[in-house]
């Protein structure tokens, strides 16, 4: 188990420096930065000034080594339109993101799970066609435009719920419902299935031959059997999740990272797009580790080997 | 056929035939404007005649004709990212399953990496990179999902490289790629092809996405992603600019996983698990 | 003889099916169990064995069901039907585990992967004997022990997925046996284990039938196994029971072409070595309409009257009777 931990945070770590790298890659292919940071007007020795200020006149290898180790102290450069270092900028949006990431996920979880159990208890009836009727529509609609759908009923239509912003509880509902949509689609899915696969072997019916009540051959035996893919795929919903929410901002106007990397990448303000971009990865990356973790601690014969 | 690949089918034959003979069948010049049309709601006859099934944009073009013609960038899209990231990520994953080790962890270090960052983000620093275009929009896609075709031919060669036929292949000195092309690429062709369903649904609404963003099909292309931003600015007073072309990706989508689930429920049940 | 404990009259069992008429699996089924007696149901592949044993657990889900007959089961308050319970209710729940218990085939796959076994067998003592965790960990402990497990404070510590095959059996028995059921049934105990093991376990669950007084229905397609262990012999064709006798009635004289035509199968116990005759042809599919004794397409002995009626048990001695024509005092029309 610990040389598991072990080589799963080297993972982790491998996988951060990966992106590091293709975003760096990313940065030089955008060109020359001076171009838009500096007035039309300006002059060839301003711009090479420039250049030199930003360190972007050295060898690449050197920027490369300089942009990996400044990063590590979380140093990722001066944001190009705030003027101001870029990481504390992302760092103050985070929190919006988390929260509603979290809470879209929260709804998908406690929405498809049951719903996914019970498709499967009751399988081929009216409980299980509207439940795939759901997953169906879930996974193809596009996350903005279930938004927008939203925003035209409960917001314009009915004025129940507000369309915009992140005051008070009530501005969540919607975003957070929006974002759930697809990932609740994917998990009742795969609980279904997992809950249908597990009820059919041959140890569910080794304990319905004991005489042990069906709620707890349901919970005890197979959600507990089930649990395992369905945690699996909640963690790579995760990235699902982080990368809806550019979307899903943008359409709510919230105040999170992902409407500050589109309105980044309209000024082509490069530092703040990788700094959203690192943050984002660096906790897909810690929140599957700890999954994978979780799912090996949920399996037996992992954890005791 | 059971009845969801009877309905799948019949949407991508719906979808493929309208952008084959859209300059036949749509009722308008796609980009003909009617400024004095602006914003007509469905069925609302048009100035020189003519019914806009569907109603007019803000500068009067017929919806209905926008969708038809927005088949082709869908279509376009979807096989290009889908088609370029196979080709990269299918000869990746073989090399991994297949090679040695080193490769092998390469590979899937590299899957790894592409895949935790996500899809959107990266394509949005992509396409600001590179600029908006189609050509750029199949780019960015290929870059980050050939990881997924990758990563399915990968756990495929795990399965396969056990069996007797390959191995004796190894045994009778047959040569790898031969042995690759000839016993191992047709086991794998049922199982990647509804891996390559569900990234055709996924990069239809991916493409969508980005042309929201602004940063998809530039704008005189008729794409049903653009044609959904434009409608948010409208979305109090035309919704059907922004109810037509979600349904239209929405029943595209709904079509290619519906072929995809029709051809999962036909494979073989190990390989099956392949794809969780 | 005294009084059974379990009875099984005029089952059938039959699967639903929605476009078609339902297709009977098993007809008229009679059979009883007694205490420290084994009776073994023996027959090929696909007929009716494990859905009879099923049955009798009344564990039958959609489509199987019982459509006919009942099954008596003694318990102290008396005799129940247990035909006539709601499969899934809790009167049903109370006899399973605790008076009737089952033991399945594969014990590879028959326990739950993510419970340590000590776990699995406290689960029916918490459940029927109300017994607190400790004392059914206890109890567990003490189970392993009577079963044949060394170390048995260990193994009760361990996952499934620790154990071979023949222990995972042998954890299998003493979860069945674990609130003193007064019925077994063993649907193939040992058809998944090695040979050197299937041995041992037979033996176990002889020892602890006669033992616990426990009334055995032991079901298989071994003949061997059948010699060996069984007091009483039901052997049973695509969903009919075709012959009935006492162990040494039956070996000695196999009355049913069937049954003769499966002794011829099953090399002789002195080893000699003589040509072994297989049955030639299969089992009818359960789709196939029949009309008659299922049996007449690979009768070496059939006659006309074969493909019209198939005929009722009938009794050709004191312990034995056979449902063929070929003995036309015996037999009789079924019902």
């Amino acid at each position: 188990m610990l040389t598991y931990l072990a080589r799963r945070s080297l993972l982790v770590i491998v996988t951060i420096t990966g992106v590091m790298t293709i975003l760096f890659g990313l940065q030089k292919l955008a060109g020359d930065p001076t171009i838009f940071l500096l007035p039309p007007e300006a002059t060839e020795t301003e711009r090479l000034n420039l250049l030199r200020q930003l360190g972007l006149d050295r060898p690449l290898i050197i920027q490369y080594i300089s942009f990996l180790t400044n990063a590590a102290t979380g140093n990722i450069g001066l944001s190009w339109k705030y003027n101001q270092p870029a990481l504390p900028i992302v760092l103050e949006a985070f929190p919006a993101t988390i929260l509603l990431a979290t809470s879209a996920l929260a709804f998908s979880i406690l929405t498809a799970v049951p719903l996914g159990i019970l498709a499967a208890l009751r399988r081929d009836t009216w409980v299980d066609t509207f439940a795939s009727g759901i997953a169906v529509i879930g996974q193809a609609m596009p996350v903005y435009w279930s938004g927008l759908l939203f925003i035209l009923l409960f917001s314009t239509t009915l004025r129940w719920l507000p369309s915009m912003g992140s005051e008070g509880w009530l501005a969540l509902i919607l975003p957070a419902i929006t974002l759930g949509l697809n990932t609740m689609a994917r998990i009742m899915r795969i609980t279904r299935s997992s809950m249908l696969d597990v009820l059919g072997q041959d140890y569910v019916r080794t304990v319905r031959a004991k005489g042990i009540p069906e709620y707890t051959i349901l919970f005890k035996h197979g959600l507990r059997n089930a649990a395992v893919p369905i945690v699996a795929l909640i963690g790579l919903q995760l990235g699902g999740l982080l990368g809806g929410a550019v979307l899903i901002e943008t359409v709510f106007s919230w105040p999170g990272v992902g409407r500050l990397a589109v309105n980044a990448v309209y000024s082509r303000d490069f530092p703040l797009v990788q700094s959203v971009a690192l943050m984002v990865t660096i906790t897909f990356s810690l929140v599957n580790m700890f999954v994978d973790v979780l799912c090996a601690m949920l399996n037996p014969q992992i954890r005791l080997n | 056929m059971s009845k969801k690949g009877l309905v799948g089918f019949g949407i991508l034959f719906l979808v493929i035939v309208a952008a084959i003979t859209a300059p036949w069948i749509s009722p308008f010049d796609p980009n003909a404007q009617d400024i004095i049309n602006s914003l007509a709601a469905p069925l609302a006859e048009g100035s020189e005649g003519g019914i806009h099934l569907l109603g007019t944009d803000r500068l009067g073009q017929d919806v209905m004709s926008r969708i038809i013609y927005g088949t082709r960038v869908s279509l376009t899209v979807a096989f290009g990212a889908v088609g370029v990231s196979a080709l990269i990520g299918i000869p990746l994953g073989l090399a991994a399953g297949f090679m040695n080790r080193s490769i092998e962890s390469l590979v899937l270090v590299a899957t790894d990496i592409v895949l935790s960052i996500p899809f959107i983000l990266l394509a949005l620093v992509l396409m600001s990179v590179l600029g908006a275009s189609l050509t750029n929009l199949i780019i960015a896609f290929a870059v980050v999902r050939w990881a997924q075709f990758a990563r399915v031919t990968y756990s495929l060669s795990l399965e396969l490289r056990e069996k007797e036929y390959v191995l004796s292949c190894k045994a009778a000195g047959i040569s790898l790629p031969r042995t690759l092309a000839v016993h191992v690429l047709p086991n794998m062709v049922g199982p990647l092809m509804v891996v390559a369903t569900l990234e055709l649904a996924y990069a239809i609404l991916m493409e969508s996405g980005l042309s929201f963003l602004g940063l998809g099909a530039p704008p005189e292309t008729p794409s049903w992603g653009g044609m959904l931003q434009e409608g948010r600015n409208e979305l109090d007073t035309a919704w059907w600019l922004t109810a037509a072309p979600g349904i239209a990706i929405m029943a595209t989508a709904i079509g290619y996983n519906f072929v995809g689930d029709w051809i999962r429920d036909r494979l073989d049940p190990r390989l099956q698990g392949v794809l969780r | 003889m005294n009084a059974p404990v379990f009875q099984m009259r005029n089952v059938s069992i039959d699967l639903d099916s929605p476009k078609t008429p339902a297709r009977r699996i098993a007809n008229g089924i009679d059979l009883e169990l007694h205490r420290g007696k084994t009776l073994a149901l023996v027959g090929e592949s696909g007929c009716g064995k494990s859905v009879t044993a099923l049955s009798a657990m009344n564990l039958l889900s959609a489509p199987l069901r019982i459509s006919e007959g009942s099954i008596l089961l003694e318990t102290e308050a008396g005799r129940e039907d247990i035909a006539r319970l709601n499969p899934s209710g809790s009167q049903m729940r109370a006899i399973r585990g605790r008076r009737i218990a089952m033991i399945f085939q594969d014990p590879m796959t028959a326990l739950d992967p993510v419970y340590t076994v000590g776990d699995q067998i406290t689960e029916s003592l918490c459940q029927h004997l109300g017994l607190s965790r400790k004392d059914a960990w206890k109890r567990a402990v003490e189970l392993l022990r009577l079963v044949g497990i060394p170390a048995p404070e260990q193994r009760a510590r361990n996952y499934p997925f620790q154990l071979s095959g023949g222990m995972r059996q042998r954890v299998m028995i003493a979860i069945a046996i674990a609130c003193s059921p007064s019925v077994l049934i063993a649907d193939e105990p040992t058809t998944a284990l090695d040979v050197t093991v299937q041995a041992q376990i037979l033996e176990l669950l002889r020892g602890l039938g006669e033992d616990l007084g426990m009334a055995t229905l032991l079901i298989t397609h071994d003949l061997g196994v059948v010699a060996e262990n069984a007091d009483e012999v039901i052997v049973m064709y695509r969903g009919y029971v075709v012959e009935k006798a006492g162990v040494d009635a039956l070996f000695d004289n196999p009355a049913h072409p069937y049954t003769q035509g499966l002794m011829a199968s099953l090399p002789p116990a002195d080893g000699e070595r003589i040509e072994l005759t297989p049955i030639p042809g299969q089992v009818p599919a359960i789709t196939e309409d029949i009309v008659g004794c299922p049996f007449a397409s690979r009768c070496p002995h059939v006659m006309p009257k074969c493909g019209e009626t198939m005929p009722a048990l009938g009794a050709i001695s004191s312990e034995q009777s056979v449902a063929c024509w070929l003995y036309p005092a015996a037999a009789e029309a079924r019902p």
